[in-house]
């Protein structure tokens, strides 16, 4: 009790100090708690709502239908009283009397949906030749209800607009709104062809006590081919809810900044507290009370601040949750409801807890060794720890941030880099800081006072200083790296440097139309980019090697296993060309020779595509497409740049190999006057039903708002560390300030004047933020250079404007930040004890 | 003339109370010479100090030093009047502990912009016999080297006036006799006046006037 009561005493009578810590801690951990809250929000959403979302229990999912066999299967593991029916989904051209449109075309049975609500207005009822459009196109056609559009080779009257669609794609983002229609009218559209890309949703309801996951395992080891997924609807919640959780891991990552950055505070601001109490804490020793309980009497005080921190940080936590919602919504349509469960509440305190324990842990540690005899000799009582010790502790914090790191990125690699970028920059920081520091005291002989006594006290008081250079640093690295990394992503997909974007991209190109549609763009006085076929595939063995559908029931699976999942569980596109396009590079291995061998064909793969599925120059590939097999032996890897936005494909067959089988194109059509876009697009449209047409700058204007929506986000979070850093310099300010007192005190004493001690402080924190912003903002450049060079395979651009904005921000804060605390400490009559 | 102190009287507000410090005090010193003031605690020395050295300002009567009025001077002037033309060594030392001993002496010429005189820094150690610890931080001194430190420290601008609180007081005897006799043999030495507050009656009878302080009066 009594150790308690001492630890509330030290809160109540150290306000400051207390409401210092409060402070840096709530800010620390407000969008950490945020983010948590925001991420439980969603997977119950996603949770709740996963059967309307899917529109059944399970589905059924692939390029093409299921054969008897499979069928049987199915039918035979279904339990009693289950139903199913069939949703065909695909893209296509519609066009009315004026305009023509990309649309995702959904072919519906009567009794859809099995959950969830589709809602529409003036008419419900799918019946003849009518359609049903989401509201956008009714403004993009030019058409109102009663209307005709045009879908294949039918004529379908506009019978209904879609009010409320939560049936919508598991599939999360689409290129094109949506047009309903009857299962039987699609097939009378004659839009599916041999090729065609459309994907046939068997949906099923079971009966409710049925284990849904148990059944799609089942289903999955007995249905073994890649190329038709079987999800269950929570499964199909979590792939539509997959960018979201992306985005989440990276804010999550950031937010674990702000937390080191706290620790760093919470450290920095309890050690000078504490130290400034180690008489009281020798004295207490000398009467009596145990080295341990006096470290509980700091141990309660820090679990005292966190228990008051609590609450308010769950609230503003609360306070943040909006602007979630608000991306979310950008994203996806879907309204995440905020959950207040014990959960995020019990996160709250549990992080708080853990965070301020593991910044403070060394110190309290360290008061452990208080040497009362020092009492006698009044010599200094502040004890040290065995570096052995402080190594140990290090290590042991670095592996719980480690930890964090891994389950908030959902990845070990990301979690690995980011706590080794972390670290690195920690460690660049403090070493360039120490060695530019230290070398300031050589500086010492200058003819301006302030300059020499400035440069001097910079090299002698090392440790607060590194530390304000490391936080405000870190915060200016953050701050640079998302923006410069925008800017390239931006630059890459806008314009790629030396790439011309076409203005149209066909897909569902028939064999027999490519001469006829060359012909067709030529009359409108222009040129069809060579068409690239593709033939759909699925991969039967790597070396020999059965290559299986990937089927696990782990809990926690990371990104790389997910990533790695959905690649291995689908289809593929395969091309054939005799040359590499100007996308194109190998970067091993050779190019297609001529020679007849007789052996397996050629093939070029991806090399990212090869990295994924471990493959290599020289593995053996075979192919079943479409009931036929075709071998390839892999003879090169080649980066591609696939922001070009032509045709290009993982796998490229040398020409012979593929040339009989089954296949569609793709091509790009560039160079198009602005004024004639649109009529050359309704022309194709009018006499190639079938191929589907993508407006190729509309489409890279929603992904560039997209990106720098998720940017946005990640900006956001940036600049609560920096406010954070902001905070940290504020403290580290204010308790030297407090703790040079008496030194100031004696510069006044031998003369010097209010405003030149004034001059001195701000000058030290203008030095500071200047050599932090500029390191910062130097390695923030060189890591987003990296990031655009080996994660997105793009060339870094550089822009001067944020890193100006942003020292010029930095420094005038920091600037501001101690001119005002040095004018509160000196404007006090000067008092010294003489 | 030295020191003029005429009819200076100083309170303070403690709660509701109102204390009176000093009452009418009047002292002159106008030729060099060390004068001691002996008095209880809580007499007003530290006060009169305080008010002498231009820290703190009467509430009645003036104060001239060295011929210079200090009520009518501004406190940037105040400042730096204090330190061009004062030294003021102090119980507790008072060094800047991340300077090196030779930087807290030369520190009151850099200040006044005039450090390249480094001559007399390096005079100053060598008068209190510290040459050889000129790099050591006060951390690696003892306490009399400290006050050694200090006591160069508040020659090294050659005032003609010097102001000394208990500057023995946290030594032990042996060293305080050290200490002080450095002090005397340099004040006597350059002919600088000495105020010097002190407890011990030995080091007061050194002196060449004595005066007592008693409730705020100077006798």
């Amino acid at each position: 009790m009594l150790i308690l009561r001492l630890a509330w005493k030290e809160i109540v009578n150290q306000p400051r100090t207390s409401l210092v810590m409060l402070g840096t801690l709530i800010l620390g951990l407000v969008s950490f708690v945020g983010l948590d809250l925001f991420r439980g929000a969603v997977e119950t959403t996603l949770q709740n709502h996963s059967q309307k979302m899917l529109s059944a229990d399970f589905v059924i999912a692939g390029r093409r239908e299921l054969t008897r066999e499979e069928q049987a299967i199915v039918r035979d593991s279904l339990p009693a009283k289950s139903s199913s029916h069939l949703v065909i989904e695909m893209y296509s051209m519609i066009k009315s009397s004026q305009r023509s449109r990309l649309v995702q075309v959904k072919a519906i049975p009567a009794d859809f949906p099995y959950y969830g609500e589709l809602d529409i207005l003036h008419s419900d009822d799918l019946d003849g030749d009518v359609c049903w459009l989401h509201p956008e196109l009714l403004e993009q056609l030019q058409v109102k209800v009663g209307d005709f559009i045009k879908l294949g080779n039918l004529n379908l009257e506009v019978a209904g607009v879609v009010k409320n669609d939560f049936v919508n794609s598991w599939r999360g983002m689409t290129l094109a709104p949506k047009i309903y229609l009857s299962t039987k009218n699609i097939f009378l559209s004659e839009l599916i062809q041999k090729g065609s890309t459309l994907t046939y949703n068997h949906l099923y309801k079971t009966p409710p006590q049925t284990d849904i996951e148990l059944l799609t395992e089942v289903l999955n080891k007995k249905i073994q081919d890649p190329a038709l997924r079987i999800l269950s609807h929570t499964q199909a919640a979590n792939e539509y809810g997959q960018g979201l959780a992306m985005v989440a891991d990276y804010l999550g990552l950031v937010t674990l900044v702000a937390l080191f950055l706290t620790g760093v505070g919470i450290n920095f601001i309890f050690s000078a507290f504490l130290w400034s109490k180690v008489r009281e804490t020798a004295i207490l020793v000398s009467l009596g009370l145990t080295r341990l309980k006096v470290v509980g009497i700091y141990f309660f005080y820090l679990c005292f601040l966190v228990l008051i921190a609590w609450v308010p940080t769950w609230l503003l936590g609360l306070l943040i949750f909006p602007y979630f919602q608000k991306l979310v919504l950008k994203i996806l349509p879907l309204n995440v409801p905020m959950v207040l469960d014990h959960k995020s509440f019990l996160t709250a305190g549990l992080v708080g807890l853990v965070t301020i324990l593991a910044s403070c842990v060394l110190t309290l540690l360290r008061l452990q060794n208080v040497n009362a005899s020092r009492l006698f000799d009044d010599r200094d009582l502040i004890p040290q720890s065995g570096k052995k010790l402080i190594a140990g502790v290090l290590l042991a914090l670095g592996l719980v941030f480690w930890g964090l790191s891994v389950v908030m990125s959902h990845s070990i690699k990301v979690g690995s880099i980011f706590v080794a970028s972390l670290s690195a920059s920690v460690v660049v920081f403090w070493i360039f800081g120490y060695l530019v520091l230290k070398s300031f005291g050589r500086l010492k002989n200058m003819r301006s006072f302030t300059l020499s006594y400035t440069l001097r006290s910079i090299s002698r008081l090392l440790r607060p200083n590194l530390l304000s250079l490391i936080s405000l640093g870190i915060g200016s690295f953050l701050l640079v790296l998302v923006p410069q990394i925008r800017i390239s992503l931006e630059k890459d997909i806008i314009q790629p440097d030396g790439v011309v974007l076409p203005d149209l991209f066909m897909f569902d190109i028939q064999d027999d139309q490519i001469e006829k549609l060359k012909e067709s763009i030529s009359k409108m006085g222009y040129q069809l980019d060579e068409p690239s076929p593709m033939v759909r595939a699925k991969l039967e063995s790597v070396n020999g090697k059965s290559f299986e559908k990937w089927t696990d029931d782990q809990t926690f699976s990371t990104r790389e296993e997910e990533a790695e999942k959905r690649f291995r569980n689908r289809g593929f596109n395969l091309s054939f060309r005799s040359h590499l396009s100007a996308d194109e590079k190998i970067v091993s291995g050779k190019d297609f020779t001529n020679s007849k061998s007789g052996g397996p064909a050629q093939i070029s793969l991806e090399v990212r595509f090869a990295e994924r599925l471990n493959l290599g120059v020289g593995d053996l590939l075979d192919f079943d497409v479409q009931g036929e097999s075709v071998s390839g032996k892999i003879v090169n890897l080649r980066s591609v740049r696939w922001s070009s936005f032509r045709p290009n494909f993982f796998v490229v067959f040398e020409p012979g190999a593929l040339d009989a089988m089954p296949k569609t194109y793709l091509a790009s059509l560039g160079s198009l006057r602005p004024e004639d876009k649109a009529s050359v697009q309704n022309r194709l449209t009018e006499v190639f039903p079938n191929i589907s047409i993508v407006d190729v700058q509309s489409t890279v204007t929603r992904v560039r708002d997209l990106v720098g929506l998720m940017i946005w986000a990640i900006n956001f979070m940036a600049l609560l560390c920096m406010v954070q850093s902001f905070v940290i310099l504020l403290a580290i300010s204010y308790q030297e300030a407090w703790r040079r007192q008496g030194e100031w005190r004696i510069l006044k004493l031998l003369g010097i004047s209010k405003a030149k001690v004034i001059a001195i402080n701000v000058f030290q924190s203008a030095t500071l933020s200047l050599l932090a912003t500029t390191v910062g903002i130097f390695l923030g450049t060189l890591a987003s250079q990296l990031i655009c060079r080996f994660a997105f395979n793009t060339v870094g651009k550089v822009s001067l404007f944020t890193p100006a904005v942003l020292l010029v921000s930095v420094m005038s804060v920091s600037i501001s930040v101690t001119y005002f605390i040095s004018v509160r400490f000196h404007s006090r009559r000067l008092e010294i004890s003489l | 003339m030295i020191l003029k102190i005429e009819g200076v009287s100083k309170n303070y507000v403690q709660g509701e109370r109102l204390i009176e410090v000093l009452r009418g005090v009047d002292l002159l010193i106008d030729k060099p010479e060390i004068l001691s003031i002996v008095g209880p605690s809580g007499s007003g020395k530290t006060t009169l100090l305080s008010l002498i050295s231009g820290l703190d300002r009467p509430d009645q009567g003036g104060i001239w030093v060295l011929d210079t009025p200090l009520n009518s001077l501004s406190e940037d002037k105040l400042t730096q009047f204090r330190g061009r033309n004062l030294g003021i060594v102090f119980q507790q030392f008072h060094l800047i502990p991340h300077l090196t001993a030779e930087e807290n002496i030369s520190l009151p010429l850099e200040i006044l912009g005039e450090s390249e005189k480094s001559d007399r820094v390096s005079q100053a150690l060598q008068s209190v016999g510290l040459t050889e610890r000129k790099d050591h931080f006060p951390h690696q001194l003892s306490g009399g080297e400290c006050q050694r430190v200090a006591i160069a420290r508040a020659m090294v601008m050659e005032p003609r006036f010097i102001l000394a609180d208990e500057p023995s007081g946290n030594l032990d005897f042996k060293t305080s006799s050290l200490v002080m006799r450095v002090l005397f043999e340099l004040v006597r030495a350059k002919g600088i006046t000495m105020l010097l507050v002190t407890h011990n009656d030995e080091l007061s009878k050194l002196c060449d006037r004595r005066l007592s302080m008693h409730e705020g009066r100077l006798c």
